[in-house]
């Protein structure tokens, strides 16, 4: 179980550790792979469509990379938990008594299992641009949020995205310092004031700051924050479509625990929902981990797929620069590192999670 | 003291039985169980009316059938026949390109070979497929040796008095089953060589294979098609000018290798020791174990498994469309683009197309598995 753990403590890991670092300094310098990044400090001449950090076009190519980079993970981070919820419903009303429902829930995975992603990105993309109206006619929401062609619309509020972090790490820090040591009636209403505490501080925070609404001009919305449609569409796509395989992990881990403590909770005289909460759900929660990682390492994974319709994402980007400048060695060298590095993170994480899980029951 | 046990002194009284064998009582505990079943079934019911009703109005009762060119398909403000605000399925589009969509750029007086390899193909893997067929090993040679060998010749010529084309030529479905078909035929020899190795105790022969399984298994799809197309000219100068297609089967083969020795592994490593030891005792070599003992229980163990990569093998091959190779998705990409056909409607009608068919084979392929699964018990 901890033998990953152990493996670092061997010291022929870092005798081998050390050989591959040699290796790959000598081939590295060999063949003039370090020295030969320096072309990334050149102007970068194209224009990225959304980006989370500011961008303009005459910022160096190493700036490019990284907006593409930060957008890749945004799109992973929003589909991840969109994917979550959407696959738990789902795998839910798979599981119902209920005939239609379970069969809707049937037909929706098998749906989205059969067809490739790519065309589930590229019909959404051409639904979105055939659907929704003209800037001119867009729908809107009280003049604060905007939604047509040219994408979606929302009043930008500065700084947020320094702010949530924080007040997430607040909140946990709080959580932990703060928690009944008794469990038992009453700790729901701890809950509900922790809950409330973090909603609260996010309105004075909007309250507060200069919101930036998004205001109707001629032909145009100005101001305010935009979503492309390249970004609803793949969003949206990459969530529905990982929401069927998340929804059959999840119908896995239900079906996956065995009829004894179900009948357990039945002859203790627990009801429906506290059968679900407290026996089915933490049992089922350890058979779901490792494949939903996996599912969300593909996930990851999938985002690359951006580069089919137009959005710049990391493999977008560095697509880009490889046509412009023509340095493929450099650039696939950059998808090793990063693709690697993303990956050993998670599977770290993964057994890190799992060993927790495990070894606290 | 307190008493703190409870003992029941009389019996309880029988409930009266309800009659739940009749069809509508059926009916009744489906659907209408309670109040919160109610309304989730009308709830449903209202959806499913809802979906379809606007679906079927679009693909089959607003949409057009017959025509020759877009005007058929355009409102009359867009240069055609329909009046305004008319939204519907363009059918000609995909009746008139049919053949297109089907072999891509093959030159049409060819394409009798590509049909000619598809039948053959389909004579020599139905029977593979079906279990009570004779002959599996006659079959499986003919399959997975002479099958490639006759779609080689058929479908770039030079031999036998055939015409030579250009194999980049091929597009449409065509080019999704050959690379698909390829794929899946070397994959599978691949990753079980590749998690025999990664299971070998012989650090010199599982690192490089552990190395490469990881490696291609952290890339998305789309990063090894771009590496190789830009890479492989670059390490194997003139071997691969303007050949897009090998390149592309190449880096496929690499990464659905990868995943199958993965799904390999997992079929293998559940294995008792005592089989390869029953090897042992037989006398037989370690090749010999590992093929006949070992391969056919453990690719039995991971059947399931391995259906579902082959079936993400043949969606994967689909992204061969983001590096411009006019596979079927591609090509009905670029027919939509083209001004005899443009019009609101066409492309939204192409990728309906697009998804049917798709469905319909990977649907085909998943009951396979299921029906599969269900005689291997």
């Amino acid at each position: 179980m901890h033998k990953s753990l152990a493996y670092f403590k061997n010291v022929k890991f870092f005798l081998l550790l050390g050989i591959l670092a040699l290796v790959a300094y000598l081939i590295g310098y060999k063949y003039n792979l370090f020295s030969s990044y320096a072309f990334l400090n050149n102007r970068a001449s194209f224009d990225i469509g959304q980006s989370l950090l500011e961008y303009k076009p005459s910022d160096t190519f190493w700036r490019a990379i990284l907006v593409g980079f930060v957008n890749s993970i945004y799109v992973a981070v929003i589909c991840i938990i969109l994917s979550s919820i959407l696959g738990f419903f789902i795998g839910l009303g798979r599981m119902s008594k209920n005939w239609l429902m379970s069969r809707i829930c049937g037909a929706y995975v098998e749906v989205f299992r059969n067809i490739p992603l790519l065309l589930v990105i590229l019909i959404f993309y051409f639904l979105i641009l055939f659907l929704l109206p003209e800037v001119r006619n867009s729908y809107s929401w009280g003049d604060i949020l905007f939604l047509s062609k040219r994408g979606f619309y929302f009043p930008n509020v500065p700084y947020l995205g320094v702010f949530l972090p924080l007040l997430i790490i607040i909140t946990i820090i709080l959580h932990y310092f703060l928690r009944p040591k008794v469990t038992g009636k009453g700790v729901w209403i701890f809950y509900l004031a922790e809950l409330s505490f973090f909603i609260l501080a996010i309105f004075l925070f909007c309250y507060f700051s200069a919101v930036e609404l998004p205001k109707k001009s001629s032909f145009n919305i100005l101001g305010g924050v935009r979503w492309t449609p390249e970004f609803l569409a793949l969003v949206v796509g990459l969530s529905l479509y990982s929401a069927a395989f998340c929804a059959e992990i999840i119908r896995a881990g239900i079906m996956g625990v065995e009829k004894g403590y179900i009948e357990a909770g039945e002859a203790l005289g627990l009801n429906y929902w506290q059968i679900k909460c407290k026996i089915t759900m933490p049992i089922a929660f350890r058979i779901i981990i490792p494949p939903l990682t996996n599912s969300y390492v593909s996930l990851i994974k999938n985002t690359s797929l951006a580069v089919a319709i137009g959005f710049p994402d990391f493999v977008a980007v560095t697509s880009t620069i490889l046509n412009q400048t023509g340095k493929a060695v450099e650039m696939v060298f950059l998808w090793f590192i990063v693709y690697g590095a993303l990956s050993l993170l998670i599977s770290f994480v993964m057994n890190w999670f799992n060993r927790k899980m495990v070894s606290t029951r | 003291m307190k008493e703190n046990n409870f003992v029941r002194n009389e019996l309880i009284e029988p409930r009266e039985w309800k009659d739940n064998r009749g069809i509508l009582s059926k009916i009744k505990n489906a659907l209408f169980s309670s109040w919160a079943d109610t309304i989730i079934t009308l709830f449903c019911v209202l959806a499913i009316f809802l979906i379809t009703k606007n679906l079927l109005q679009w693909l089959l009762f607003d949409a057009v059938w017959q025509g020759e060119d877009r005007s058929v398909c355009a409102t009359v403000s867009q240069g055609g026949i329909r009046e305004n605000g008319w939204s519907g399925a363009c059918w000609p589009f995909i009746f008139n390109n049919f053949s297109t969509f089907l072999y891509g750029d093959y030159p049409v007086s060819q394409t009798w070979r590509i049909g000619l390899l598809g039948l053959l193909a389909l004579i020599s893997v139905i029977p593979l497929l079906i279990l009570q067929v004779p002959f599996k090993i006659l079959n499986a040679i003919f399959t997975f040796i002479f099958l490639p060998i006759i779609g080689y010749i058929l479908l770039r010529g030079g031999y036998f008095s055939l015409p030579l084309v250009d194999i980049n030529s091929l597009g449409g479905l065509s080019l999704t089953f050959v690379i698909a078909y390829m794929a899946i035929s070397f994959a599978l020899p691949l990753g079980c060589i590749l998690a025999f190795m990664r299971l070998s105790k012989n650090k010199l022969i599982s690192l490089p294979a552990t190395i490469f399984i990881e490696v291609m298994r952290s890339f998305p799809l789309i990063a090894i098609l771009f590496g190789t197309i830009f890479l492989l000219p670059l390490l194997f100068p003139g071997y691969f000018d303007s050949n897009k297609f090998m390149r592309a089967l190449i880096a496929i083969i690499l990464f659905s290798s990868a995943y199958m020795a993965e799904v390999v592994r997992g079929g293998i490593s559940s294995i008792p020791k005592a089989q390869y030891e029953v090897g042992q005792a037989l006398g037989m070599s370690k090749f010999l174990t590992y093929f006949l003992i070992i391969l056919p229980q453990g690719l039995r163990r991971s059947l399931p498994a391995i259906i579902n990569t082959i079936i993400g093998i043949f969606k994967d091959t689909s992204l061969v469309y983001v590096i411009s190779m006019f596979d079927f998705i591609g090509i009905v990409r670029r027919l939509t683009l083209l001004p005899d056909w443009l019009s609101p409607v066409t492309p939204i009608t192409g990728l309906v197309f697009l998804i049917m068919v798709f469905w319909v084979i990977c649907f085909s392929m998943s009951r396979y598995a299921k029906y599969l699964e269900r005689s291997i018990k």
